[in-house]
């Protein structure tokens, strides 16, 4: 971009350039050539001079777009039992701006910034799913409630790994154990997943027990893990 | 109380494939299981441990899926894309996931046509061409190119027309009124009025002899609707335009203002 078009576009009022970054928007939806210099300029106020009215002016610009990729989302559904669709924008624009402020990233193209902020929402709500499947044998209190249970566990899960993996006999088991429960395979997708590695459904079966055996019994180590109950 | 010694009794392996709903048992079997209470409590303590570990351990040693997006995107330091890809050659679930990210980035619709709601679509209205006022014709004439022009969006009317001021100066003037029998002719007083260079003429204008400021490229033609509802734009420099009535709660965009020396 010329040095003095460069100038022209940063001291374009902010409103105006509001009103302008709305009118490309509108053009790439109708597939027409759009300048996106000027929603480009929205996003290099926000972010790399962390204007704070920049930053409105960004998520006013695009936060109807968050919304439709939100909505098109093969499991916004499940997502929408978690938090409100307006919670999962905000989060992402938080999110995002946490992503960027620290690289003060400097968009060279509209598609690239796009890209950027999709990818924060796609993975918002696939870390929901995935909490949702970690929680699923759990009964989730009512959101807010003081019993909900954080996101992340207080525990350090490569610690908690550490004990598990000292527990257990040889590095089948740890294996085992790994794609049991961190990955949360069950063994016959574990034998369809990794037939390299386990051919028998039966030698899954029989290292989980063991790895329930060796676990229980060291329970004092993993109190947080499986509870103080007999059961 | 049944034997577990008893000949239908199920092994631990065969036991931990019923907490797994894996249904591998004869007929018998499961009689036994419906009677043996040590079967049974066998297979709760099973099943509890194993809904105990995966609700505390499921995916906890993973990378969030954001970072799993951003990598897939290419825009992670080095050091964590080396750890993710480590990370993958290891878990299948996160493979899975980066197999679904890459497709969706591929697929995805950067701008959806949904994004355009009637909420928002009421914002931004386009004002249309709907009067072509009389001109001599002419072989290079066609519509839409003449002089003066009236536009409507919505309840609004607005004319617009070409002058020339004594010193030369092209001026651009224009009338908006209301077909609203509400809406008072002053009720546009003080809204501010833009005009601005089309997009390809605005980069075509950059000037690189610094004869002139290049900030007025962009921001130069602005001014103030008056008490009736006149809009008067000076100094115009020929070029291709877009107009814009920034109104409290819409935004009146004219299109296709080609204005030439002529």
């Amino acid at each position: 971009m010329g040095t003095r078009m460069e100038e022209a576009l940063r001291s374009m009022d902010l409103s105006l350039l509001e009103s302008r970054c709305g009118n490309e928007l509108n053009k790439h939806r109708r597939k027409q050539p759009a300048d996106e210099r000027f929603c480009l300029e929205i996003f290099r106020r926000a972010i790399a001079q962390q204007i704070d009215q920049a930053w409105s002016a960004l998520q006013q610009c695009f936060g109807e777009i968050v919304r439709i990729w939100l909505r098109s989302h093969p499991s916004n559904d499940i997502a929408l039992q978690r938090d409100t669709e307006e919670n999962y924008v905000s989060q992402t624009f938080s999110r995002f701006w946490y992503a960027v402020r620290s690289q003060r990233v400097e968009f060279s193209s509209l598609n690239a910034a796009l890209s950027y902020l999709h990818a924060t929402l796609n993975g918002i709500l696939t870390d929901t799913l995935r909490s949702q499947l970690r929680s699923k044998n759990v009964p989730l209190p009512d959101p807010g409630f003081p019993e909900e249970p954080a996101v992340e566990d207080s525990h350090d899960s490569s610690v908690t790994w550490e004990i598990i993996s000292s527990l257990l006999a040889d590095q089948r088991e740890r294996r085992a154990a790994y794609l049991l429960y961190y990955c949360g395979l069950k063994p016959r997708e574990i034998v369809l997943r990794c037939p390299e590695e386990f051919v028998d459904v039966k030698e899954v079966y029989r290292l989980n027990c063991n790895i329930v055996e060796r676990l229980r019994r060291n329970r004092d180590r993993l109190r947080w893990l499986l509870g103080d109950g007999e059961g | 109380m049944t034997d577990r010694m008893h000949a239908s009794a199920l092994s631990e392996e065969e036991l931990m494939s019923v907490a797994y709903d894996d249904d591998i048992l004869s007929a018998d079997q499961r009689t036994h299981l419906e009677q043996c209470t040590i079967c049974q409590q066998q297979l709760a303590m099973y099943t509890t441990t194993n809904e105990l570990l995966s609700s505390k351990l499921y995916r906890t040693l993973c990378p969030s899926a954001v970072n799993l997006n951003y990598y897939c995107l290419g825009v992670v330091s080095e050091e964590e894309r080396m750890q993710i890809a480590n990370h993958l050659l290891d878990c299948p679930s996160c493979a899975d996931e980066v197999a679904e990210i890459r497709r969706t980035q591929a697929s995805v619709e950067l701008y959806p046509p949904g994004a355009w709601s009637p909420v928002a679509a009421l914002r931004r209205i386009f004002a249309t061409l709907v009067v072509q006022q009389a001109q001599p014709a002419t072989r290079a004439m066609t519509p839409g190119k003449g002089w003066p022009r009236q536009y409507r969006a919505e309840t609004l009317d607005l004319s617009l027309h070409i002058s020339r001021a004594s010193n030369g100066e092209i001026l651009l003037l224009g009338i908006i009124t209301s077909a609203d029998p509400n809406e008072p002719v002053d009720a546009f007083e003080g809204e501010k009025v833009g005009l601005y260079l089309a997009s390809e003429d605005a980069i075509n204008r950059v000037p690189t002899d610094g004869g002139e400021k290049a900030e007025d490229i962009l921001s130069r033609f602005t001014t103030e609707v008056d008490d009736v509802g006149n809009i008067v734009l000076e100094d115009i420099q020929p070029g291709n335009y877009v107009m814009i009535l920034h109104l409290p709660d819409r935004e009146v965009i004219i299109e296709g203002l080609n204005i030439d020396q002529a």
